[in-house]
């Protein structure tokens, strides 16, 4: 577990980062990056996760925006998507951390509810990591955002009221 | 030069995502395309002169996977 989480920072939170290691297994990837965080939390049922849905981004919507990306990202590079099926593999049981979510990890918004409760902060924990993967300006996430439509800066803004 | 934050759909975040991209998908088309050789009862040795690598590296990169993937895996001329 990257080291900025080395504080016991509730189950949920866990919970969601244990998620976020199966979304990159189950996709194939070699290591777990800020989409699969992004992909967990949509699939929570956190507070955040309904934040999420809230403009659009549910589990669906998510898988949406980062299919989007990828075909722009390639799109630059002249080449058609290529079909899931020929793309099927037997995922890597133990892919591991990507310096992204280190990054986005670092960003996050733990240290800013210090006046809370235990309680309180462990409650709004995702959320806190939520802000951190929307506070990377520059990668897939923010893209797949982009072109999706969403309003990074006001969503940050909303989860850090919650 | 004034500090500015790259917007993260331009030109220049475009081409760096296609890297991305393209090695994303490189990978998982690796993964894939030596899964279906195994299955299909290529040898190690065969899929590393198909790639143009060693069988050691192929080996090293693919064995556990494919191992949990339940594959069995030819021994012989391996």
């Amino acid at each position: 577990m990257p080291e900025q989480l080395h504080e016991d920072l509730g189950v949920g939170l866990k919970a969601v980062i244990v998620r976020s290691i199966d979304e990159a297994s189950r996709r194939g990837a070699a290591k777990v990056e800020p989409e699969h965080l992004l992909l967990s939390i949509a699939a929570s049922g956190d507070v955040a996760a309904l934040e999420l849905a809230d403009v659009g981004l549910d589990y669906a919507g998510v898988e949406a925006a980062l299919r989007g990306e990828r075909e722009h990202a390639l799109r630059a590079a002249g080449i058609e998507p290529v079909a899931e099926e020929r793309l099927h593999a037997t995922g890597s049981s133990r892919p591991g951390w990507g310096s992204s979510i280190r990054e986005a990890l670092k960003r996050g918004n733990f240290t800013a509810r210090r006046d809370r409760s235990r309680a309180e902060r462990e409650r709004l924990a995702v959320a806190d990591a939520l802000i951190g993967v929307l506070r990377l300006d520059l990668g897939t996430v923010p893209r797949a955002l982009a072109y999706a439509g969403v309003d990074r800066a006001a969503l940050i803004t909303r989860l850090e009221h919650l | 030069m004034t500090p500015h934050l790259p917007e993260p759909t331009g030109a220049e975040a475009d081409d760096l995502a296609a890297v991305v991209a393209l090695r994303e998908l490189a990978d998982r088309l690796e993964d894939a395309a030596i899964e279906r050789a195994m299955r299909a009862g290529w040898s190690w040795g065969q899929v590393a002169e198909a790639l143009g690598v060693t069988r050691q590296a192929v080996h090293k990169k693919h064995h556990r996977r494919l191992e949990t993937a339940g594959i069995e895996l030819r021994r012989r001329n391996a």
